[in-house]
């Protein structure tokens, strides 16, 4: 209950933005949850709404139960890393990291201690005289962490920490952060907009668009049962394919036709397809749900080679469907040229199918 | 170390040096001189450096009647413009810099249009005002026009100075148990005050320089450089010569004071690291 977050209805605009738009959410304690978006989103909104930096238009915030809508920042019980780290360059690491407490007015023993136990646990214990214009950019990243995590915070809210850091830190630091939550287990709200650090962060990802949340779920089914076409496009690299295909239905069965090619579904969809027999869907499949066949024969669906990328671990093809363009994902090894005609197989459990109007999933129960 | 770089270098410090000259030089002299046996200043031709250091010229100037109240009035003159132009100027230029409000850009314009005006022009009237306010003659009515003179280029001073100060460490200040006002004077004061600093010299010599209108506005209560305007013309050599000295000098403690500060701000920039 103490690192409980929820959103009832909070709405935010600049002028005629209309930055976050009648948002609910509710965070669980110590989730790590993902803000996860494209630019311009409302992400950053968001998490400054949560943090009491940005008045909400209207709507209410609620953190471990207590209505903080009203609350300034320095009341609300948040700790907040910033995009910038937002380090304080008068001051030493030490000074930074203990900032916090001292407006908390602690005994100096007190802080001292607290600060360095945090500096120990982020490993820049080294560098508590220095000042932030003699570190790195990951050493202060850490400090900003240090400096939020010293509150002992019912919740972090954290803006994007990673994205001024090069690749290789990146990826270290993500695998930090993740250690740091599964120790001290802080209820943690985190915006990107990198769906690579959404998906190994977080425990739920929610996906916004345009001030909306679109999605709510898990890494995994965000990843393979995306609620509509945009969230399937925004995550995944490739992004997921689509095709138009057509719900057809014989006596004995139903299957989906994209041209002449006729595409067996999961049995469970089967009574549910019947009633749209005729319409018109878009049907999902990822890239590495598509398997490559060198011949175009028997029950495959027939492409064209128009790129073959080796990028390593696998291969990357990009191929014409009809009018379609899809990307598969193949064997590093598997030896094709540009203009080959193949085959293609779709793994059929992982099909998702998509309304035409409006994008939005169809599902059966 | 090629040829061109030996060259631009030469050009480079000849410029600075030509500059530094410029105005090394009358400052040079003025000391020299001040420091001159009387007698000697009006020899010809006169050797630079003097036969012997005296302090004759500047006991005699001392002396003078007036000049000793006037430099004081001059102090006071300027610390009273630099609080009220800090105090005023200070403020205005952080909410210039961080809040959106109706016509901030016509304000930071507008701001610039009240030197327009030629004191001159202004000075009859100001007069009048300031005789029915009871203030003509006083040095706080002097320091309010210095104030006013000031206050424009405090302000886009200030203005520049905070907006050099990134708004996230004063919104992480206050995330981290700051209020609004804290967070400014924990954070972004600190961060702004080499700047201030700057501005606050500004000030002070722009006040301290000021003739007109505190010639015009006072009559008893003149300040150093109204005293010596109005009695230069009846002056002796030497008394010119100590008067350009004190002009110069506090300025010149001023900067030197204040430029150490300003380099030795926790190093940012500078040396040290
Ligand atoms: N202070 C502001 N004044 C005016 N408009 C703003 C302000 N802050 C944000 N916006 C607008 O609100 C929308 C959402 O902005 P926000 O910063 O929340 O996006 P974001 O999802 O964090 O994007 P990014 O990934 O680029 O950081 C944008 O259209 C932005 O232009
Ligand atoms: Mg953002």
């Amino acid at each position: 209950m103490a690192g409980e977050i929820e959103l009832k209805g909070i709405r935010k605009t600049f002028g005629k933005v209309e930055a976050v738009k009648d948002l609910d959410l509710l965070v669980q304690e110590a989730e790590f949850l993902v803000l996860l978006g494209p630019s311009g989103c409302g992400k950053t909104t968001t998490l400054r709404c949560i943090a009491g930096l940005e008045r909400v238009d209207r709507g209410k915030v609620f953190i471990g139960g207590r209505d903080v809508t009203e609350l300034p920042p320095a009341k609300r019980g948040i700790a907040m890393v910033f995009q910038s780290y937002a380090v304080f360059p008068h001051m030493t690491v030490e000074k930074n990291i203990g900032f916090g407490l001292r407006m908390r007015h602690l005994p100096k023993e007190e802080i001292k201690k607290a600060v360095r136990e945090v500096a120990e646990l982020l490993q820049i214990d080294e560098l508590l005289d220095r000042y932030p214009s003699q570190l790195s950019g990951g050493q202060r990243q850490r400090v900003a962490v240090a400096r939020a995590l010293v509150m002992r915070p019912e919740v972090l809210l954290m803006d994007e920490p990673l994205s001024n850091l090069d690749a290789l830190l990146r990826l270290q630091m993500r695998a930090e952060l993740k250690r740091l939550h599964r120790e001290i287990g802080t209820t943690t709200v985190y915006v990107t907009h990198d769906q690579i650090e959404a998906l190994s962060l977080g425990d739920r990802i929610a996906v916004m668009r345009e001030g909306e949340i679109v999605q709510l779920d898990t890494p995994n089914e965000v990843y393979d049962k995306p609620a509509n076409v945009f969230v399937g496009g925004f995550i995944g690299t490739p992004p997921m394919n689509f095709l138009k295909a057509k719900v057809l239905a014989d006596d004995k069965d139903v299957f989906l036709a994209i041209g002449d090619f006729r595409l067996e579904v999961p049995d469970v969809w089967k009574a549910h397809l019947r009633e749209m027999t005729d319409k018109t869907v878009i049907l999902g499949i990822r890239a590495e749900n598509i398997e490559v066949h060198p011949e175009t024969n028997g029950g495959r669906l027939p492409a064209n080679v128009i790129v073959a990328e080796p990028l390593g671990s696998q291969q990357l093809l990009t191929v014409q469907v009809g009018d379609d363009v899809l990307k598969v994902a193949t064997k590093p090894d598997l030896s094709v040229q540009p203009g080959q005609a193949i085959g293609l197989a779709l793994v059929k459990d992982k099909i998702r199918i998509f309304d035409v109007q409006t994008g939005a999933a169809i599902t059966f129960p | 170390m090629s040829y061109r770089y030996l060259l631009r270098q030469t050009l480079i410090y000849m410029a600075v040096l030509t500059l530094a000259l410029w105005v090394l030089i009358p400052i040079l002299l003025i000391g020299i001189s001040a420091f001159t046996p009387r007698q000697e200043l009006y020899l010809w031709p006169k050797s630079i450096i003097p036969s012997h250091f005296s302090l004759e010229t500047m006991r005699f100037f001392l002396g003078a009647h007036g000049v000793v109240r006037s430099l004081l009035n001059s102090v006071k003159v300027a610390v009273l413009t630099l609080t009220f132009t800090l105090a005023v100027g200070a403020p205005a230029g952080y909410a210039v810099a961080r809040f959106f409000f109706r016509g901030r850009e016509a304000f930071r314009l507008g701001i610039l249009i009240t030197r327009m005006f030629p004191t001159a022009l202004l000075a009859v009237p100001l007069a009048v005002t300031f005789i029915r306010w009871g203030l003509y003659d006083t040095l706080v009515g002097v320091a309010l026009i210095h104030t006013a003179m000031a206050l424009p280029f405090a302000v886009i001073i200030t203005t520049g100075i905070f907006m050099g100060v990134p708004k996230d460490l004063e919104e992480a200040a206050m995330t981290l148990g700051c209020s609004r006002f804290g967070a400014f004077a924990r954070v972004a004061l600190p961060l702004a005050l080499p700047g201030l600093a700057a501005a606050a010299m500004f000030t002070f010599v722009i006040s301290w320089n000021e003739v007109f209108a505190a010639a015009i506005l006072t009559v008893r209560n003149r300040t150093l450089p109204a005293h010596i305007i109005t009695t230069i013309q009846a002056s002796p050599l030497d008394f010119r010569f100590a008067g350009g000295f004190f002009m110069i000098l506090p300025a010149l403690l001023f900067m030197f004071l204040i430029r150490r500060y300003l380099f030795h701000m926790w190093g940012g920039a500078t040396a040290e690291r």
